[in-house]
């Protein structure tokens, strides 16, 4: 009878023991919610922190590439066409630049579709330093959870396309102000602003003719791959 | 008479032995049931411990970037994977850290060459990362124009701007 009762013992505590170390205790507290918000709720924004910087790198490429071709998606011209490599802007009383809102959208959004296939974005727009655009809603889904997300955007850029409003406008101000003068040198000399060069930012040149090509430096002072933003643009002031 | 006291005493003693080892497996339940619990305790503790890290990591580099840091989305994983925790905070970049010693100590080893404490925030050292820089923190143009920062940072008459990588 003692025998038997030790061995129940002996019995019941190894259970007890082998127990231990398999897990006698339960599953661990909170498994469930750590497992959705790491594999699901984490993984969402690592993927949103990487789309922002590569929006990031777009707009910036973007600036770029336009403020190369002056204002004008690469490849294109403007409807008063060239003077040399530099966009005219006015001729023969027309204005011929109509902004950069589109263009930066459908730039951007090339651009995106390139590096981000996966993603689908509309209204891609500017707002200051800030590149805003909107995403679709993406579920990350694992066993038993599913995290939906929203991919749109709003990234800071350190530049602002808008400084081509202000361009704009000192480049109307300077055609109605020299438009037809005599003395056009003198004109613009009187009425341009101090980062608005002849023909070059590094050599300015004042070429003798009525199309006039200007290198204007970011009003700003906005810079990109170590060198201050420039844009080049022609009037025609006939 | 003889063989009821026997009797008695056997039924006694397996009294005892049923005592005995009703406490014997009640203890030994009780330490199995408590390690695994504990276990199970610290287990979840340190995958919050973990949760709150990467998720402030991640965190430190988003305000890197509306700050208008580059961060090479390659280096993300990276980023977040060696960030670690120092008094209670996450340390992602030496942007991170709040107090003078931990900056220049620089303990989790975020710097490439090391963290520098000036004017009262945590820097990149002389040299520092060229896609982690912060140039609106130099307030002066001895400052922004300071060796080490030539190429990445350029004054523009009352702000130190960031050259756009």
């Amino acid at each position: 009878m003692h025998l038997v009762l030790l061995g129940l013992l002996i019995g019941m505590g190894t259970v007890f023991l082998l127990g231990g170390l398999f897990n006698l205790g339960g599953d661990v507290k909170g498994q469930w919610q750590l497992d959705f918000l790491k594999n699901n709720y984490l993984e969402a924004e690592k993927e949103l922190l990487k789309n922002d910087i590569i929006i990031k790198q777009v707009g910036i490429e973007t600036a770029k590439e336009l403020a190369a071709n002056g204002g004008y998606l690469p490849g294109t011209e403007s409807s008063c066409g060239k003077k040399g490599d530099v966009q005219i802007w006015f001729k023969e009383g027309r204005w011929c630049f109509l902004g950069i809102k589109g263009i930066v959208a459908d730039l951007v959004k090339i651009k995106l579709n390139q590096k981000m296939p996966a993603n689908k974005y509309s209204d891609i727009s500017f707002n200051g330093p800030f590149l805003t655009g909107k995403g679709e809603k993406v579920a990350i889904s694992r066993e038993l959870a599913t995290y939906i997300f929203d991919t749109s955007f709003s990234v800071y850029l350190g530049y602002s396309f808008e400084e081509y409003e202000k361009i704009q406008e000192e480049g109307l101000r300077l055609v109605s102000s020299c438009h037809g003068q005599e003395n056009l040198k003198e004109c613009l000399d009187n009425a341009k602003l101090n980062y608005w060069k002849y023909g070059s930012c590094d050599n300015e040149e004042f070429s003798d003719s009525k199309m006039i090509p200007f290198c204007i430096s970011s009003p700003s002072l906005y810079y990109i791959n170590n060198e201050i933003v420039s844009y080049g643009v022609a009037f025609d002031f006939s | 008479m003889m063989m009821n006291k026997k009797g008695l005493i056997g039924d006694m003693f397996d009294l005892f032995y049923l005592v005995a080892g009703t406490i014997v497996i009640l203890v030994v339940a009780s330490l199995a049931l408590s390690t695994s619990i504990n276990s199970n305790n610290q287990k979840s503790l340190f995958e919050v411990a973990d949760f709150k890290r990467v998720d402030s990591a991640v965190n430190n580099l988003k305000v890197l970037i509306s700050e208008g840091e580059n961060i090479d989305v390659g280096n993300v994983d990276n980023l977040i994977k060696s960030s670690k925790r120092y008094e209670g905070r996450t340390i992602t970049s030496c942007f991170d850290y709040i107090d003078e010693f931990g900056c220049n100590n620089d303990p989790i080893k975020v710097a490439t060459i090391s963290c520098i404490w000036e004017e009262n925030e945590c820097k990149w050292s002389s040299q520092p990362k060229p896609n982690l820089i912060n140039c609106e923190i130099y307030k002066t143009e001895s400052e922004c124009n300071v060796e080490g920062l030539r190429g990445l940072c350029i004054w523009g008459g009352d702000v130190c701007l960031k050259i756009l990588q």
